[in-house]
C-alpha cells in the first residue's frame, strides 16, 4: 500500500506569521522598527550583541575574502612588472643617498640621547604593531568602517589607532574575540585631533563621508598652505602624537581640506598600534575634577 | 523509496539555501579589487527579488528579517533598517508576483532595476535624515548599476535551482 505523501511547503508547516503574507510582514516590520528606534536611542546597548555576531560571522567572511585578496595581489603583481625596472633604478640611486643620511642620523641620534639625558626628558615608548587583514568593507556612501580578522585574542583594544599604507586610517571602535571594527577617518562621525606641521596650528579633523576631510575648530584668521603635512597631535590621549595623517589640499570650493596619505579605498591589510597608555592621563570620577 | 524521495527534496532545498547564503555573505565581503572599492553589488536584493517572484516559500518573512538583521550587524548599519527595507521590498514584490510570472525576462530585469533603485533611494533618504548631510551619489549609483548588471548571472544560477526544486503544488498519493 502506498502511503500518502503530501509535499508541504514551508507555509503548511510553520505558523503563517513567520512565512509571509501581509500580517506576518507587518509584524516583522514593526519589530524591526522597534529595534531600529532602540539602536538609534541607545547605540551602545547593542554594541555587545553586534560584536558577538561579527565574531561568529568572521570565519565565513575570512573564507570569502581570501580568493579576492589573492586575485588583487596577482593583478597588482602582473601589472607592476612593467614599472619594476624603472622603480629599481630609481631606488638604487635613492639608496646611495639614504646611506649618507643614515650616517648623519646615527650621529644625531647619539647627540639627541645625550641631550635628553641632560634634560631628564621622557619620550614616548616605542609602539608595537599588530598587523591584520580586512575581511569586510562597508566603504559605501553612508558608513565608513572596516572589519578586521583580529580581536581581543590578538591584543586589540578599543580606541587603538590604525595605520595602512603611508598613514593613519582610523581607530578601533568595537572589539570582539576574533574580529574588530575600525571607524575610518573619512566617516562622518570621525574626529581626530591634529596639528599642521608647518604652522603648528592645532585643529580637529572631521570626516565627511568622502576623501576630503574637513579641518574644524581653527581661528578664523588661520591660513593654510597647500601641501602642508598634517599629523596627529596626541591631544585627548586616543591617538599617539606624530602619526602621519595627510596633507592639505585646496578643494574646488576654495576651502582647504586634508587628503589622507593612506589610500583608504584600497585597504587589504592594516597595522593596529598597540601603544601603552600615556601617563599624562588620570582616571577618576568627573565630580572629582569639578571640585 | 519514500524516504529517499524525501531526502532528495530536503537535499535540494538545502542546496538552494546554501547558494543563497553563499551569495549573501559574498555581498558582505571586501572585494579588494581596483575598481570595486566603494561600489558593492547588493546580492541580497537580487536574492529577495527573484525568490519572492518565483518561489516565495523559499523566502519566508522571518528569513528576510534575519538577513536584514545580519546585514546591519556585520556592516555596522543602524540595526533594523535593512530588515525593514528587505521585508517591505519582499512584501511589495510578492504582491506583484502574478504580474511578473507572466512577463518576459527583460521585463523582470527592468522590474528589478526599479525596485533596487527604490530600495537604495529609501536607504539614502534614511541616512540623509540621520546625518543631515547628503552622501556621495557616485557610490550609490555605482552600486545600483553593478547590482543590475549582476542580476542575469545570479538569476541564471537561481533558475537552475528553481528547476530542480519540486513543484510546490504537486502531491503524490
Amino acid at each position: 500500500m502506498k502511503s500518502r505523501i503530501g509535499q508541504k511547503s514551508i507555509a503548511g508547516i510553520a505558523p503563517s506569521i513567520f512565512v509571509g503574507g501581509g500580517s506576518g510582514s507587518v509584524v516583522f516590520i514593526i519589530l524591526a522598527s522597534l529595534i531600529l528606534v532602540f539602536s538609534l536611542i541607545k547605540p551602545q546597548a547593542l554594541s555587545g550583541f553586534r560584536v558577538v555576531a561579527t565574531d561568529v560571522v568572521t570565519p565565513v567572511l575570512s573564507f570569502f575574502v581570501t580568493p579576492f585578496q589573492n586575485m588583487a595581489e596577482t593583478v597588482s603583481s602582473v601589472s607592476g612588472i612593467a614599472a619594476l625596472r624603472a622603480e629599481n633604478a630609481q631606488l638604487k640611486t635613492e639608496n646611495v643617498r639614504l646611506k649618507e643620511w643614515y650616517q648623519t642620523a646615527l650621529m644625531l641620534q647619539a647627540e639627541n640621547q645625550s641631550l635628553q639625558e641632560l634634560l631628564n626628558l621622557k619620550v614616548n615608548p616605542a609602539h608595537r604593531y599588530i598587523t591584520s587583514r580586512v575581511i569586510s568593507d562597508t566603504d559605501n556612501a553612508f558608513i565608513k568602517t572596516v572589519l578586521i580578522a583580529s580581536g581581543s585574542n590578538d591584543s586589540i583594544k578599543k580606541n587603538q589607532a590604525v595605520l595602512a599604507g603611508e598613514g593613519l586610517i582610523g581607530r578601533i571602535i568595537e572589539v570582539g574575540k576574533k574580529s574588530s571594527r575600525i571607524l575610518l577617518m573619512t566617516d562622518i562621525n570621525s574626529r581626530i585631533p591634529i596639528v599642521i606641521e608647518g604652522s603648528r596650528q592645532k585643529a580637529i579633523l572631521a570626516g565627511t563621508n568622502s576623501d576630503f576631510l574637513q579641518i574644524k575648530h581653527v581661528p578664523h584668521d588661520s591660513s593654510f598652505t597647500e601641501g602642508e603635512r598634517v599629523v596627529t597631535s596626541g591631544d585627548g590621549g586616543v591617538f599617539p602624537s606624530g602619526l602621519p595623517v595627510g596633507r592639505i589640499i585646496k578643494g574646488k570650493d576654495g576651502n582647504f581640506y586634508v587628503k589622507a596619505y593612506a589610500d583608504i579605498n584600497k585597504i587589504s591589510y592594516v597595522r593596529v598600534i598597540d601603544a601603552p597608555e600615556t601617563d599624562r592621563l588620570i582616571r577618576g570620577d568627573l565630580h572629582v575634577l569639578s571640585q | 523509496m519514500d524516504s529517499d524521495f524525501s531526502f532528495n527534496i530536503v537535499a535540494k532545498y538545502c542546496f538552494s539555501y546554501v547558494l543563497i547564503l553563499f551569495l549573501f555573505f559574498l555581498g558582505l565581503t571586501s572585494f579588494s579589487l581596483p575598481f570595486m572599492n566603494d561600489v558593492t553589488p547588493y546580492f541580497v536584493l537580487i536574492i529577495i527579488y527573484y525568490w519572492a517572484i518565483y518561489r516565495p516559500n523559499i523566502m519566508p518573512t522571518i528569513f528576510v528579517f534575519v538577513l536584514g538583521i545580519v546585514f546591519d550587524l556585520v556592516l555596522n548599519y543602524p540595526l533594523g533598517i535593512h530588515a525593514i527595507l528587505f521585508i517591505a521590498a519582499s512584501l511589495l514584490i510578492k504582491r506583484q508576483r502574478l504580474f511578473f510570472l507572466g512577463q518576459s525576462y527583460i521585463i523582470v530585469w527592468i522590474g528589478f532595476a526599479f525596485s533596487c533603485l527604490a530600495t537604495l533611494i529609501v536607504e539614502y533618504l534614511f541616512f540623509f535624515l540621520l546625518s543631515g548631510t547628503f552622501s556621495s551619489l557616485r557610490s550609490l549609483f555605482g552600486s545600483l548599476i553593478i547590482t543590475i548588471l549582476f542580476f542575469p548571472l545570479v538569476t541564471l544560477l537561481f533558475s537552475f535551482i528553481n528547476r530542480i526544486l519540486p513543484d510546490t503544488s504537486q502531491k503524490i498519493i
